[in-house]
């Protein structure tokens, strides 16, 4: 549910109710009800989003926190040097 | 050592008695000094070359290939003391027995100093050591290519030290001690090569000239030169730093220096990383913080101004209070007192008016009265007469002999009736 929530789209949506209220010389009692009807509804999605997001960086956090978790210096790989010479030959 | 089952009742070809006996010989390596009395070179680059005592006239025939020889960096030369290992082998098309020399070196610290100073100034020359020919190590190393024994201290200071930086490393065990190392290290460089990897260190301690030879061996040098990526030699010094650590792109001394030049490329990157990521976590904890504070803001501000209209309307409800319904009351109040005084007054009036108008009725109803008073024509000469308390108003009220009352305007009289007429 929360992952349809976009933050940034009820955020602008609240910046223009509080600025529908800043520019009303005299608000009216009902649009201003349906406004903030309107802005309870995007203030309870924008917590709970917000929420959700906190949890998820928390999440990222230890994991980055916990990323070191080389102990010890191994060799990863032995090999063995391959024979370059034959001795098998007898150039007489 | 050299021992052959009693196979008296086997029969062998020539050439499977020849392989029994090389199968014998083979595991018999040995190191053998002599001097060289001859030298042939074939058109193929194998070498050919009889060693013998200095004090005995006992020889050996030898053969080093081609490719041994070219590794050993020793231009051979009738009458050079020489050491070889190698093992016996009887070569079946002669018959003959040879000794197979893996390896050859001049014996002598005179001679391998004389050969050091020598080739260090021809490849000083060809510019190999040149500085401008090193190569920077690479930023980040990841695939690290190891040669060194795995036996012994060196491979363990290195891993003690690398710090644990995700390194993948790959090791290639190698001699590294004397003329015999240099067959293991060319293979195993030429191994490495195979690999992919980021940057190579050669290792081991620090020895004699003699143990160092392989360091020191134009062959190995020209390989480390031209190794496809950068080279740590973390090889100890003899007198003089040995020839390949002054190929290599970096010359440490110690192993530990090498793992910590290694550590060192990791580390700056590493806090830098570190600090890159809490700035990013902080930056976006910020971020969260500031989205928070917004929506507060946005839930304080929008219900401040919501809460205004009722605060407004409350003010206003005082204004009502305070203004219109006092004034209405004192209004209401003005009203009943109005309506109050207006009563009075009315009823007032309607009484004066009911005054007044009885009053009027009053001076009618007298003046009516006055009009017909019975006595008021008394004044103008009537009088009223009764008999028995009764008005005459016809001649038949009366009779002759009835004593009449006579009533005047100013007084009365009785009178005794002796006439009765009526009008004609």
């Amino acid at each position: 549910m929360s992952k349809s929530i976009n933050l940034s789209e009820n955020l602008k949506k609240l910046q223009e109710i509080a600025d529908w209220f800043d520019t009303q010389e005299k608000v009216d009692i009902e649009a201003g009800l349906v406004k903030v009807k309107e802005s309870v509804i995007l203030i309870k999605e924008c917590k709970i989003r917000l929420a959700d997001v906190q949890n998820q960086f928390n999440e990222v956090k230890k994991e980055i926190e916990s990323t070191d978790l080389i102990t010890e210096v191994v060799i990863d790989e032995e090999i063995k040097s391959e024979e370059k010479v034959s001795s098998n030959e007898m150039p007489f | 050592m050299f021992m052959i089952e009693d196979n008296t009742n086997s029969q062998y070809t020539i050439s499977q008695f020849i392989d029994l006996l090389n199968n014998q010989l083979k595991p018999i390596e040995v190191k053998i000094i002599g001097e060289v009395t001859t030298v042939n070179i074939s058109s193929n680059g194998h070498v050919y070359f009889t060693l013998k005592d200095k004090d005995a006239t006992a020889v050996l025939d030898c053969i080093l290939w081609k490719n041994r020889y070219e590794l050993s960096g020793i231009e051979l030369m009738i009458g050079m003391e020489v050491m070889v290992i190698g093992s016996p082998q009887v070569y079946a098309n002669s018959g003959k027995l040879s000794f197979i020399a893996q390896v050859i070196e001049r014996v002598g610290e005179g001679a391998l100093i004389e050969a050091y100073k020598k080739l260090k100034l021809k490849l000083t020359n060809e510019g190999l050591f040149a500085q401008e020919q090193k190569r920077p190590l690479p930023k980040l190393p990841h695939s690290i290519g190891v040669i060194t024994s795995k036996h012994g201290a060196v491979i363990h200071d290195f891993l003690n030290n690398i710090g644990l930086h995700g390194f993948k490393i790959t090791l290639i065990d190698s001699r590294v001690e004397g003329q015999e190392a240099i067959i293991d290290l060319s293979q195993a460089i030429c191994s490495m090569k195979k690999q992919s990897i980021d940057v190579l260190v050669i290792m081991r301690g620090g020895g004699s000239l003699q143990s160092l030879a392989a360091f020191d061996n134009e062959s190995i040098v020209r390989e480390i030169a031209s190794f496809s990526v950068p080279v740590i030699a973390a090889i100890g010094h003899h007198e003089d730093v040995t020839l390949s650590a002054l190929a290599a792109d970096v010359q440490v001394s110690t192993p530990t220096a090498a793992a910590n030049m290694l550590h060192e490329l990791w580390q700056q990157p590493k806090e830098q990383v570190t600090n890159i990521t809490n700035q990013i976590l902080n930056k976006y904890q910020n971020t969260i913080q500031k989205a928070k504070d917004l929506v507060m803001e946005y839930k304080e501000s929008i219900t401040g101004h919501y809460s205004e209209i009722f605060s407004n309307y409350k003010d206003f409800e005082h204004m009502i209070h305070g203004h219109v319904i006092l004034k209405y009351y004192y209004v209401l109040t003005n009203v009943r007192q109005f309506i109050h005084q207006e009563s009075v007054n009315r009823i007032f009036r309607t009484f004066e008016n009911a005054l007044k108008s009885s009053s009027q009725s009053l001076y009618s109803h007298q003046e009516i009265i006055s009009l017909n008073d019975p006595l008021r024509p008394l004044s103008k000469g009537y009088s009223i007469v009764s008999v028995h308390d009764k008005i005459i108003k016809s001649i038949y009220d009366i009779t002759v002999g009835d004593t009449a009352h006579v009533q005047i305007n100013d007084g009365s009289f009785e009178s005794s009736v002796t006439i009765v007429k009526g009008k004609k």
